[in-house]
């Protein structure tokens, strides 16, 4: 953790370009609605956790993509590997999203302190439901997009970029349909994945299946990165 | 061993390629590198930093090669560039305690006594600096953590004449250590040809020259002729003017012309090499 927080000041050095912010914006609202699409299903774009975590992946990589592309960043002048550099621009998104988080939640004790303290909210309550399948799911399908995308962080080609990030999203759409069937037997999409888990009996097994599919996932990745960028 | 040492590299960046460099820097030596706007200085700064990629061949620095020695070579390497590319609203202080964090090698004690000798504000926002100031404290970050090989791009430009002698006594302070070597690029010639060891031409992406400045200085005369001898094969590159033509020549050649000959310097060698 040391490590990392050291390794985050030197992203503070970096200078903001418009180098990589289209592909930014681009991928992390496409996600975000296909996320919504297949899982959320509010058709609200609310923010949860899952768009927190999709907008600190995209702004990581964002901030990997100007340190990686840039000779002359201040991130040079340190004695650390590629490997180094590529394993805590991987901590990043789960750093940033944790802070984030807990900055939210933080905030939300807040405002609900605020309320109770000036406002008349007895008897205000409200059931949130949780559904264990959709919850495994989701991190399992978050993991996902992190492994997918983060190696574009790393790539000099702008087209292998783009072209990778759309297969991305085709394989992530074609991904959730793949779950429909499995879960339903049908393409049908009249609710979301996290319903179908909880009323389907082999729910909890395809989700666990995926969050373990997520893990080598995400080592894959981290090891097409490092391959992306090692010397010869 | 020497400090750098370059074979047969080749590197593409975009459409631009360094081709076929050879080069064998001793330790202890202050290297000027000359070459026109896009002769690929920075380039080969950058290929030689590892942030560039060779496309084939060989880099060893200090012995050292990328691959399997990155941490090492980058523990002992820092490189100043013609432009200052920090985040421009990060503060002196700043800098100096990510150094302090993530750099073994930082001497902070170092660091403070220059820039209370240049006067820089630990204040200040690096935007709030003037570029001179900028500079300065490129140079400043680069020497505190004592590296054995500097590469410097442009240091010297925008500083002012005072600052600037200031500047080069640093580097000539820096020099003392026997093992520490730099490679330093300038549009200002005159200033590499007052502190440089050796020296490389650089022209479209390949080394024209790399030679001893002293044994440089004195391979070249400039010869003037009178009248017009524009196509006399002992002349390199002569240009002719109103009052006669001008030209390099081999030293060795001079005794064989009639004109006035002059010390060459390296500013008229390089104009005359590289043209």
């Amino acid at each position: 953790m040391k490590q990392y927080l050291k390794f985050y000041n030197l992203l503070r050095l970096t200078t903001p370009t418009r180098e990589g912010v289209v592909y930014m914006l681009a991928f992390t609202f496409l996600n975000i609605i296909i996320y919504e699409k297949f899982i959320t299903m509010t058709d609200m774009f609310t923010v949860g956790f899952a768009v927190i975590f999709i907008w600190t992946l995209f702004v990581s990589i964002y901030y990997a993509y100007l340190t990686h592309t840039n000779p002359t960043h201040a991130i040079y002048q340190f004695p650390l590997t590629a490997k180094q550099r590529v394993r805590n621009h991987y901590f990043s998104p789960l750093f940033m999203f944790v802070v984030v988080s807990l900055g939210l939640v933080l905030f939300g004790f807040t405002m609900v302190g605020l309320f109770s303290l000036f406002g008349n909210t007895e008897g205000d309550t409200i059931t949130d439901p949780f559904y264990l399948e959709g919850t495994i799911y989701s991190l399992g399908y978050l993991l996902i997009v992190y492994s997918i995308y983060m190696p574009t962080s790393f790539m000099l080609d702008k087209k292998k970029r783009y072209i990778l990030g759309a297969a991305g999203l085709l394989f992530l759409t074609l991904f959730n349909y793949l779950i429909v069937l499995l879960v339903t037997g049908s393409f049908e999409l009249s609710w979301s994945i996290p319903v179908f888990m909880e009323n389907s009996a082999g729910g909890l097994i395809i989700s666990i299946a995926v969050l373990v599919i997520s893990l080598f996932a995400v080592f894959g990745s981290y090891k097409y990165s490092v391959r992306i960028v090692k010397y010869d | 061993m020497n400090s750098i040492e370059i074979k047969e590299m080749w590197a593409k960046v975009g459409e631009f390629e360094l081709r076929d460099i050879n080069l064998s820097i001793p330790k202890g030596s202050i290297v000027g590198l000359i070459g026109k706007n896009g002769a690929g200085k920075t380039t080969l700064y950058k290929t030689l930093n590892g942030t560039y990629l060779k496309t084939s061949g060989k880099i060893q620095i200090n012995g050292l090669e990328y691959f399997n020695s990155e941490r090492d070579i980058r523990l002992n390497m820092a490189v100043v560039y013609d432009v200052v590319n920090y985040n421009p609203y990060a503060k002196v202080k700043l800098l100096r305690k990510i150094y302090k964090q993530s750099h073994p090698k930082f001497d902070a004690e170092y660091f403070d006594q220059l820039i209370n000798r240049f006067k820089i504000d630990s204040k200040k926002r690096l935007i709030k600096l003037s570029l001179g100031m900028q500079k300065k404290l490129m140079l400043i970050l680069a020497l505190s953590v004592h590296p054995t090989t500097l590469l410097l791009d442009e240091p010297l430009i925008g500083i002012d004449p005072i600052d600037k002698q200031d500047l080069i006594k640093l580097i000539q302070q820096y020099m003392e250590d026997e093992n520490h070597t730099i490679i330093l690029s300038s549009h200002q010639v005159e200033d590499i040809q007052k502190i440089a060891d050796y020296v490389i031409f650089i022209n479209d992406g390949e080394i024209v020259l790399f030679e001893d400045k002293e044994k440089l200085l004195e391979s070249y005369k400039i010869v003037r002729v009178n009248g017009n001898d524009e196509n006399n094969e002992l002349l390199i590159k002569p240009v002719s003017d109103s009052i006669g033509t001008y030209g390099l020549i081999n030293t060795e050649n001079a005794s064989k012309i009639k004109g006035t000959i002059q010390s060459a310097s390296l500013e008229q060698i390089f104009v005359h090499l590289c043209r």
